[in-house]
């Protein structure tokens, strides 16, 4: 209804001939009210009508105080930054009116063909605002002006904050990533996690595009007064659903910072091939240039060669210590509650540290704030559930999501006893709850548990958790000034119990803590600068737990391998500053601190030997809370773009990160049984610099884009483990593992297309990582104190990803992956004792296994389009490893009656074909 | 191999099929080193050391170093020059009186080319005694993952409490089956076939077949609540064609080890069984505890130890408790035409050839199956029958 009297009332304004505002005046008392109160005690009180919605002005306080006052001069502060505007007609009708600025003038339109004979050719100042607008407005593209400030209000000399949100038309979901791209200035901003941008203009028109990842591109002329902002919202661009863009941001590739930057959006990879139907954002970043893992269906991620535990995944700012779900066939983030995630593999902004690698930033979706709608689906081995909607229509919303995977029903099916003895589960809830307290505050709580249990044959027992949970508080002091504080906490913990030799039995139980509170605070006090700092601390606690005798025949001695305290802290501070148009620098420094604490007992060995039991010379006692050691240290974090062209770019980075815990893991990939642990008395905190150098180019005209890095990047303090650690047997880990420096270098090429029917990538990336672990002493030496490559060493790998969109209903995907084969060990030579063979072993990884290469293809079929329809699914038929080609999943050797032979083992030997459904209420469009 | 064992109980769930295949690595390097391997026990008698090099992972083939000078050490400062018996096997005779628990040895050998390598003393460390071998029928997974399961039974030691708060072992397993062949031996074909009127012989039925587990075993108590090993695992013998048909005895014969020793044995064993995969720990060179004197950089392979042993003979009998799936002879159900032409493939020296004769009588018919099935020492056995047998 209110749409229809807007619209009638525009058009009548258009037809009056009258020139000037009504103006009002008025008498009131009016002390900090709504908007509603005091529009109605205005009704009741003077001659004026109000027409608004009252959603659009929830929120907005009212105080006027005295007499004569000027109604329009009134509005014109209260609405100045809410994206509403107000019309009076001659009847003293108020019209509220949000994101167009109705004008009741008709231009004297001028045939500016006539060209020179235009006596106001050039110059429009001749017109008013309005006129303007209107005739801007008629431009092609630029739809509507949006006016910020007041006109006047405005210190000269001095820039002018702008800041909004942009957020989804149909959901109310606050949009990240999104990007207002100044034409005039060549500039472009985007949107933080909460869908708010700062922009720091000079007055002056501009005009702006918006865009978003499967948004309709919007274009609105910015009329820039004075400091204020103004709200944008963002209809769905049907057609772009299942583009696989990876940025979000297409000004970012070549006028962004970013470097070693990937960003994901869930809605992007939909139709991405999957193995086992399992759709999986973690498996897709593995197609990135620079990522890479172990092996196939192994879990952690090895970013630009470094080890799995250089990297931090959070979700919702919580961390997740254990990624996967059956030891890395899945990721533990359920498709359905992530949007996306960020990936910086370099130039890492100074609010990221603990880890040296990378950081996966991955953030949950929100609920709906418009109406309530839920989605499932099932695949061979999981099904899953989401459901989401408003709290309070507008203000709140929640989402909850649930996965499983049924395969333990199917083992109680088969008739194998041991099979049916074995089980195989894994399931995992999150839910999110959003508040918009008002403009200024946002809050958002997540809730997060992942659990894993296996049993085979009854004899081995691997269960492990994730939990974690956040407050998010997200506070606008003033247009120039916001902070986001979080609280969090998140715990990891693992429980083991292994009898296949019942005299050897044991059963291991593990858990990490970790509380943290963090804030931190963007700052835009003029144009050309944009100022991050904060602040964070965490506490971990660790209970490595203790290995106790588990079954009745077990004589296994219990060995508690200790609890452990630390304290880590950060200050840190960024200055994004543009020099010029085409020079854009970052300056960041970030100082970590770290404090080791007790109770704990520290042995002080011989200098000179081995940090064994047999040469300990003393023991310290540390009590509870006592400092033992602190470590501390800078990390610079520095990078500059240089724009050599319009559509492309150079740009330069140099990072340094510390970390102050690590993983307990002797095995090639991850296992579930792998400890995290505290950097301590004796193990130092490992640090990296990373210095990197990249050309980027836009081709607009194809839609296309292209990246280019190369980086080096050298680590000291890496922690390697002795041949043959067994970390169940000490609970000192020095004298297990020793720490050497690595360095890695690569190159990483990527072309994309971002647009079309055809939409992908294609990336090639040289890598390299090597490993020295060398000491005077021999017992210091790992490889005789040579250079060796890293379990994840795999010098060359090519990934592409297409889709390609038949049309609305059909389309196909495919992926093609190689990659040289991980480093191994091999037996180099044989030899003979007493009649048994046995193998003399190559230096460390010397020999790689078999090369990698698969191709997938998947095909996509959407239910009809109907706009009217309770609910929409669609199929997902998915050929993995269409070739069938016997990719090795691991080489070994073992001694067979006195002889040895090689065995190479692949899990996917043969193509995968899985066929999986979805459903979510409403129709295709629907979010 | 967890987490492969999770796989094949997993995956069939999943859909999947993975597979296994044989591999051989290209490896272009192949280093000869030398490969000294011997120890001393306490027992009176000749001990022996053996001289190799280790060859090249494709091609195997074992090569002796010959003509070496061999001289062992104890810490009382007795040397025991060894002699050459076969090439690369060298032998000297201890008397009982130089091998008590407690004494170090350690060996010198001199190669012909006058390189000389040496180890470190090695101690003889007390054996406890074994107490008790048991068995127990089990199924368990072949070494292929993917491959069918394996019925047999585990044997298990259980050691008498150590005199040392540690005890480190090793153990060797002597095994000796007694195997039966299918058929009686009658009627057979030598050019003719001869009807022996239902006499049957038992006379090529019985056979004994002994070998060595080629597996290692090593066990030691610590982390173990006491020193005395209850119930653990020594060899899982298989089912095999004939091992567990009858009879099956295993002498288990068990070495102290000394730390270091066991630090060795314990790191080849874990080399030859699980590494390389995934998730385990990566494969590692193992150098043993003899060095090159004149160039200590030289990587020498084997160790040299000293040790007590102690042995105990097991015995199992198949009473038929348990259900294995044994080979079994089937005769071929021959047309008269068929077994006459195979009978003609067959020369006079394989004769003769024995022959089924289910009905008895004189004009057969006869039927032909593999001649194993009547001489078992076609399987390579033998109709000694050992002393220990009982």
């Amino acid at each position: 209804m209110n749409k229809i009297i807007l619209f009638l009332t525009a058009l009548f304004l258009y037809l009056s001939v009258s020139a000037n505002d009504t103006i009002i005046y008025f008498n009131g008392n009016y002390r900090d009210v709504s908007f509603e109160d005091f529009a109605f005690g205005l009704e009741q009180h003077g001659n004026v009508k109000f027409w608004f919605k009252p959603l659009w002005v929830e929120g907005i306080r009212v105080t006027a105080v005295g007499e004569k006052i000027s109604l329009n001069d009134l509005l014109e502060q209260v609405l100045a930054g809410t994206g509403l505007y107000f019309y009076i007609d001659e009847n003293n009708n108020v019209f509220i009116t949000k994101g167009i600025q109705l004008s009741a003038t008709l231009p004297e339109y001028i045939d500016h063909t006539a060209g020179k004979d235009d006596p106001n050719n050039g110059s429009q100042e001749g017109l008013t605002n309005a006129e303007l607008n209107y005739k801007e407005g008629r431009r092609n593209g630029t739809s509507e002006t949006i006016t910020i400030g007041i006109p006047g209000a405005h210190t000269s000399g001095r820039t002018a904050v702008v800041n909004g949100k942009v957020t989804d038309k149909e959901t109310g979901e606050a949009l990240i990533g999104a990007t207002i791209y100044i034409e005039e200035l060549e500039k472009g901003y985007a949107t933080d996690l909460n869908g708010h941008f700062i922009m720091s203009l000079s007055p002056g028109t501009y005009n702006a595009v918006i865009n978003c990842m499967g948004m309709e591109e919007l274009h609105y002329k910015l009329d820039v007064n004075a400091a204020g902002s103004f709200e944008v919202e963002m209809g769905r661009k049907l057609i772009a659903i299942n583009e696989v863009t990876i940025k979000a941001n297409k000004f970012d590739n070549v006028r962004g910072l970013q470097m070693g930057y990937d960003r994901l959006s869930f809605k992007t990879i939909k139709e991405i091939p999957a193995v086992m139907g399992e759709r999986d954002l973690l498996k897709v970043a593995q197609m990135l240039p620079g990522v890479q893992n172990v092996g196939e269906g192994s879990s952690g991620f090895n970013i630009r060669g470094s080890a799995a535990d250089q990297n931090m995944f959070f979700i919702n700012k919580v961390p997740v210590y254990n990624t996967s779900h059956l030891f890395g066939f899945f990721s533990a983030f359920n498709s359905e509650i992530v949007n996306d995630f960020s990936l910086y593999k370099c130039n890492i902004p100074a609010k990221y540290g603990g880890r040296l690698a990378s950081f996966f930033d991955i953030t949950s979706r929100q609920g709906n704030m418009k109406r309530y709608t839920a989605r499932g689906g099932l695949s061979p081995i999981t099904g899953h559930l989401a459901a989401e909607g408003p709290i309070v229509k507008d203000k709140s919303s929640f989402i909850i999501s649930a996965r499983t995977t049924y395969s333990d029903w199917i083992l109680s099916k088969l008739h194998d006893a041991d099979l049916r003895k074995s089980n195989a589960s894994f399931y995992d809830i999150a839910g999110n709850i959003s508040i918009e307290l008002d403009s200024r505050n946002f809050i958002r709580i997540f809730g997060y548990y992942s659990d894993d249990d296996f049993n085979l044959a009854g004899t081995n027992r691997y269960g492990y958790f994730n939990t974690g949970a956040s407050v998010d508080w997200n506070h606008q002091f003033s247009s120039k000034l916001s902070a986001n504080t979080t609280a969090i906490v998140a715990r990891y913990g693992f429980s083991n119990t292994d009898t296949t030799i019942a005299r050897s039995g044991l059963s291991h139980n593990y858990q990490i803590d970790h509380y943290e509170l963090k804030s931190d605070y963007t700052w835009v006090p003029m144009e050309k600068h944009l100022f991050n700092f904060g602040a964070n601390i965490i506490r971990y606690g660790l209970d490595r737990g203790s290995v106790i005798p588990a079954g009745s025949e077990s004589e296994r001695t219990p060995e508690a391998l200790g609890a452990e305290k630390g304290v880590e802290s950060a200050l840190y501070f960024s200055d994004e500053y543009q020099l010029s148009n085409r020079f854009t620098i970052y300056l960041g420094l970030r100082y970590s601190m770290y404090g080791y604490l007790g109770a704990a007992d520290v042995y002080d060995y011989n200098p000179g030997s081995p940090k064994t039991e047999n040469y300990v010379t003393g023991t310290k006692s540390f009590s509870d809370n006592q400092l033992v050691k602190f470590y501390s240290g800078p990390e610079f974090r520095l990078a500059a773009n240089y724009r050599t062209g319009n559509n492309s770019s150079v740009k330069l980075s140099y990072n340094r990160t510390r970390q102050y815990l690590f993983m307990l893991s002797n095995t090639i990939a991850l296992s579930p049984t792998d400890q995290w642990k505290l950097c301590d008395y004796h193990m130092e905190p490992p640090l990296a610099d990373q210095v990197s150098l990249g050309y980027y180019k836009d081709m607009p005209k194809s839609g296309m884009n292209f990246s280019s890095e190369i980086y080096y990047k050298k680590t000291l303090n890496l922690v390697e483990y002795k041949d043959g650690a067994d970390f169940l047997s000490a609970d000192k880990i020095e004298s297990l593992a020793l720490q050497g420096e690595q360095s890695a270098y690569g190159l990483e090429l990527m072309l994309r297309k971002n647009s079309g029917k055809l939409t992908g990538w294609l990336s090639y990336c040289y890598s390299r990582s090597e490993i020295l672990v060398n000491s005077p002493y021999f017992w210091g030496r790992i490889n005789d104190g040579l250079k060796y490559p890293s379990n994840y060493d795999k010098p060359h790998a090519v990934n592409g990803v297409m889709n390609l969109r038949l049309n609305r209903q059909l389309s196909l995907a495919a992926n093609i992956v190689y990659n040289t084969g991980r480093p191994a060990t091999f037996p180099i030579s044989i030899y003979n004792i007493e009649g048994i063979e046995y193998m003399h072993y190559s230096a460390r990884n010397e020999y790689r296994i078999p090369d990698y290469f698969r191709a997938d293809l998947s095909i996509n079929i959407e239910g009809n389009l109907k706009a009217k329809k309770f609910a929409h699914s669609y199929w997902m038929l998915n050929f993995y490893n269409i070739t069938g080609r016997k990719n090795a999943y691991s080489v070994y050797f073992v001694s067979e009656n006195g002889r040895i032979n090689g065995y190479k083992m692949s899990i996917f030997g043969t193509p995968i074909v899985t066929l999986s459904w979805n459903i979510k209420l409403g129709n295709y469009a629907s979010d | 191999m967890q987490v492969i064992r999770l796989l094949k109980y997993w995956l069939p769930v999943a859909l999947l099929t993975g597979c296994i295949e044989p591999f051989n690595p290209d490896i272009e390097e192949s280093k000869e080193l030398l490969v000294i391997s011997g120890k001393i026990t306490n027992l009176e008698g000749y001990h022996y050391l053996e001289i190799s090099w280790s060859t090249s992972y494709d091609n195997p083939v074992i090569v002796r170093e010959k003509n070496c000078s061999v001289s062992v050490y104890d810490d009382k400062g007795n040397v025991f020059q060894y002699q050459e018996y076969l090439p690369g096997f060298y032998r000297c005779w201890f008397a009982q009186e130089y091998l008590s628990v407690g004494n170090r040895f350690r060996v010198e050998v001199v190669t012909k080319e006058g390189k000389t390598y040496a180890s470190g003393f090695d101690e003889m460390k007390p054996c406890p005694g074994i107490e008790n071998i048991t068995y127990e029928a089990k199924t368990i997974e072949s070494d292929d993952p993917f491959m069918n399961c394996v019925n047999g039974i585990q044997l298990y030691i259980y050691t008498e409490a150590s005199e040392d708060d540690v005890t480190n072992l090793k153990w060797e397993i002597d095994e000796t089956w007694e195997y039966h062949a299918s058929y009686l031996i009658s009627d057979y074909f030598d050019g003719t076939i001869n009807f022996m009127e239902g006499m049957m012989s038992d006379s090529l039925f019985v056979c004994f077949k002994n070998g060595r587990v080629k597996d290692m075993m090593t066990m030691s108590t610590r982390n173990y609540a006491s020193n005395k090993i209850n119930k653990g695992p020594l060899t899982f013998v298989a089912d095999n064609k004939e091992k567990l048909q009858i009879k099956y005895s295993a002498l288990v014969r068990q070495f102290s080890l000394s730390d270091s020793a066991f630090e060795f044995w314990n790191k080849m064993q874990q080399n030859l069984q699980d590494a390389g995969g995934l998730y385990d720990a990566q494969p590692i060179r193992i150098i043993g505890n003899i060095r090159c004197v004149s160039d200590p950089e030289e990587r020498v392979l084997g160790y040299f130890w000293a040790t007590e042993i102690k042995e105990k003979r097991f015995f199992f009998r198949n009473t038929g408790e348990i259900p294995f799936d044994f080979y079994k002879c089937q005769p071929y159900d021959y047309t008269p035409e068929q077994l006459e032409e195979h009978l003609r493939t067959f020369t006079e020296d394989e004769y003769p050839i024995y022959l089924i004769n289910e009905s008895g009588l004189a004009e057969g018919p006869w039927d032909l199956t593999d001649q194993e099935c009547f001489d078992c020492t076609k399987g390579g056995g033998t109709l000694e029958r050992p002393e220990f047998w009982q």
